[in-house]
């Protein structure tokens, strides 16, 4: 098979490629053949996913064939684009300038459900010193913006949306993707990681205003390597607090794990004891902080290996 | 016809070696539409061929073969649920896919299905209603039309949904409506039942593949269409497969006075899933070719002998269900307040 990196490609080749047979990009284990009429996929794919492989020529299994086409109601309506997984679409379709965003989403929920003979939680993942630091939380948590900030401070980027862990040995196994910020978490990480490159925002989705940090080239070309889990901090933003935090037993964290897994009732007992073996040794806390400086301070003086 | 090399691996999986990564984006494909990955995985794994599936691709059937296996465990767990809500004078008969699942069928194993679908007798139905009302199954929420519909017209009552688990019991007096063309009436299957465990039942593998075959024209819905004839495939292997063993089968419809459904399904089955000598004898009549045609054509783009096809077995099933002047009546109904639903649903 004949890999390049899509940086290799100019923004109208990869356009010609959506709008033809396909464009193969490279995700973690994942195969995925994209194709796209709406015209506005290819800037932010060749700049997000640079140090991904892909194809041009079409050939093999795919693990996803997705589209993002354009489509109206009719003829006086606006132009909407819609995401389709052969058939299958979780979301509606949404305005045009919408595209990007939504093959995001679209293929987090791909790599979600095929993922699922692993643990797959609902969690931004980092890794330091060959052990992953797990960061489960609700939106609004904080934890995207800690993860891209980590990922500019000495931190490998493992995933800032999903954590897959393995059932037979318990180790994290990375699926490098671009980071997804939202509102003020925009300018917040601009002035803290300068070394951050970002996508223009796009305002106006369900989230809110949302912009795109590309995954690091090291975490690109890493994601074969796959590590133990070491930390799991339950990160909860408050502007109103100092930062506080509290250190759990590993069967708290463990249930609160549980509740940010997609899936716990399709692995069942096996998952749960993989899930709890993979913690075994990790140390666990919860942390509210008011600020980014703060909990990165914390961070760097907490999640320390022993020894 | 985008179905033909997942049909030819349910029915040959030792031939999985000739098939090529780029064939298997289609065969994945046909199979997920048709809601048969599952089955072909185990198809596979029954001809010891899963190892020759490329690693990418047995991922993805592994999640189905997971998926199912679990979704049986909880169906099986249901089940002894509703067995303690319910009275111990009424028997509980499985139907469907419990029933397959149950009984340890083969077509059970990778079989998808989400509602539980229970029989009892017809004298026992207010009772057992109450008894899983008792423990959180709310009666299916429908307008005093459909209610009266189901009740007057109908051989099971509107679905019930568990209200913390979601988990939906359907419950049935018979395997079809009483006012339909080829009733079977329910006192000739309890007759035979088959007991799984204490007061849980089966309908023997005879009445099982006779109401699959039943089922299937009945649905008149193709996209289910190719899943529900591989069922009554692999039955018709498991429990009928030599020729003497299919006059009795044979008997017993006639015996329940659906011989006419039961043989065009099974032609039907045998035509797409049998040995070439067994397609070549399973002579087809005008119905049989609308439901193979419609089921290989279910997923494809519409064409026009599958898409008249497809129209022909709805109306098919319609005719099978209830008689003209009940049929027309609701039917109107239904397509008159369609549009006014749809509005009220987008408000």
């Amino acid at each position: 098979m004949n890999f390049a990196h899509m940086v290799t490609l100019t923004e109208a080749e990869i356009e010609r490629c959506l709008r033809g047979d396909g464009l193969c990009l490279h995700v973690g284990s994942f195969r995925c053949l994209i194709r796209s009429d709406a015209g506005l996929l290819a800037i932010p794919l060749r700049f997000l996913y640079q140090d991904y492989p892909v194809e041009t020529a079409i050939g093999g299994f795919f693990d996803f064939r997705l589209r993002l086409n354009k489509t109206r109601k009719n003829l006086w309506s606006r132009w909407q684009v819609e995401f389709d997984w052969e058939g299958n679409s979780p979301f509606p379709p949404l305005a045009i300038e919408h595209t990007h965003p939504l093959f995001e989403w679209g293929l987090n929920w791909c790599v979600a459900t095929a993922s699922g003979m692993q643990i797959v939680i609902h969690s931004a993942v980092v890794e330091r010193d060959g052990v992953a630091l797990v960061l489960p939380g609700q939106p609004g948590s904080g934890k995207s913006t800690l993860c891209a900030a980590l990922s500019h401070a000495g931190w490998r980027l493992l995933s800032d949306e999903l954590t897959i862990i393995s059932q037979t040995d318990g180790l994290v196994q990375p699926v490098p993707r671009p980071i997804s910020l939202k509102n003020s978490s925009i300018e917040l990480i601009r002035e803290n990681s300068p070394g951050a490159e970002m996508t223009q925002p796009i305002t106006d989705t369900h989230k809110g205003t949302i912009a795109y940090a590309r995954a690091p080239g090291p975490a690109v070309a890493g994601a074969g390597a796959r590590v133990p889990v070491g930390f799991v901090v339950f990160p909860k933003f408050n502007a109103d607090v100092t930062l506080g935090y509290e250190p759990l037993s590993r069967s708290t964290a463990l249930t609160e794990l549980m509740g940010h897994t997609f899936n716990v009732e399709l692995l069942g007992q096996s998952g749960f004891e993989a899930l709890a073996l993979s913690i075994s040794t990790a140390k666990c806390y919860a942390v509210e902080y008011p600020d980014l400086s703060s909990v990165l301070q914390w961070v760097d003086t907490i999640c320390r290996p022993q020894d | 016809m985008p179905s033909t090399r997942l049909i030819e691996l349910l029915t040959s999986p030792e031939t999985v070696s000739t098939v090529s990564d780029w064939d298997w984006n289609d065969i994945v494909l046909a199979a997920r539409k048709n809601q048969l990955t599952g089955q072909l995985a185990a198809q596979l794994q029954r001809a010891n061929q899963i190892e020759q599936i490329p690693i990418a691709v047995r991922r993805h059937l592994d999640l189905e073969t997971l998926t199912s296996k679990r979704r049986g465990e909880s169906a099986l767990w249901e089940i002894a649920t509703i067995r303690r809500a319910v009275d111990a004078r009424f028997p509980l008969i499985l139907l469907k896919g419990c029933a397959y699942l149950a009984a340890g069928d083969d077509n059970s194993q990778g079989r998808l299905f989400s509602d539980i679908d229970v029989m009892v007798r017809q004298a026992d139905l207010p009772g057992v209603e109450t008894n899983l009302v008792a423990v959180g199954w709310k009666p299916g929420s429908v307008s005093a039309y459909d209610a009266a519909y189901y009740r007057n017209w109908m051989h099971e009552v509107p679905p019930m949904a568990h209200v913390r688990r979601h988990t939906v019991v359907d419950l049935h007096h018979a395997i079809n409506p009483p006012i339909s063309r080829y009733y079977v009436n329910p006192a000739l299957l309890f007759k035979n039942l088959e007991t799984i465990s204490p007061g849980i039942f089966v309908l023997s593998p005879t009445d099982r593949i006779v109401h699959c075959a039943l089922h299937l024209l009945q649905e008149g819905e193709s996209r289910k269409l190719l899943r529900d004839l591989f069922d009554l495939f692999l039955l018709l292997e498991q429990h009928h497969g030599d020729e003497s063993s299919t006059s009795q089968l044979m008997k017993r419809a006639v015996e329940l006075n659906v011989d006419r459904p039961v043989t065009t399904a099974i032609n039907a089955a045998r035509a797409i899933f049998g040995r070439a000598e067994i397609q070549k004898a399973a002579g087809l009549d005008w119905l049989g070719q609308c439901v193979r045609r419609s089921a290989l054509g279910a997923h494809g783009s519409p064409g026009l002998t599958s898409g008249f096809a497809a129209t022909a077995l709805l109306a098919h099933s319609h005719w099978m269900k209830m008689p003209i002047n009940i049929l027309v009546p609701h039917l109107l109904r239904k397509s008159m307040l369609r549009p006014a639903e749809n509005k009220a649903a987008h408000l």
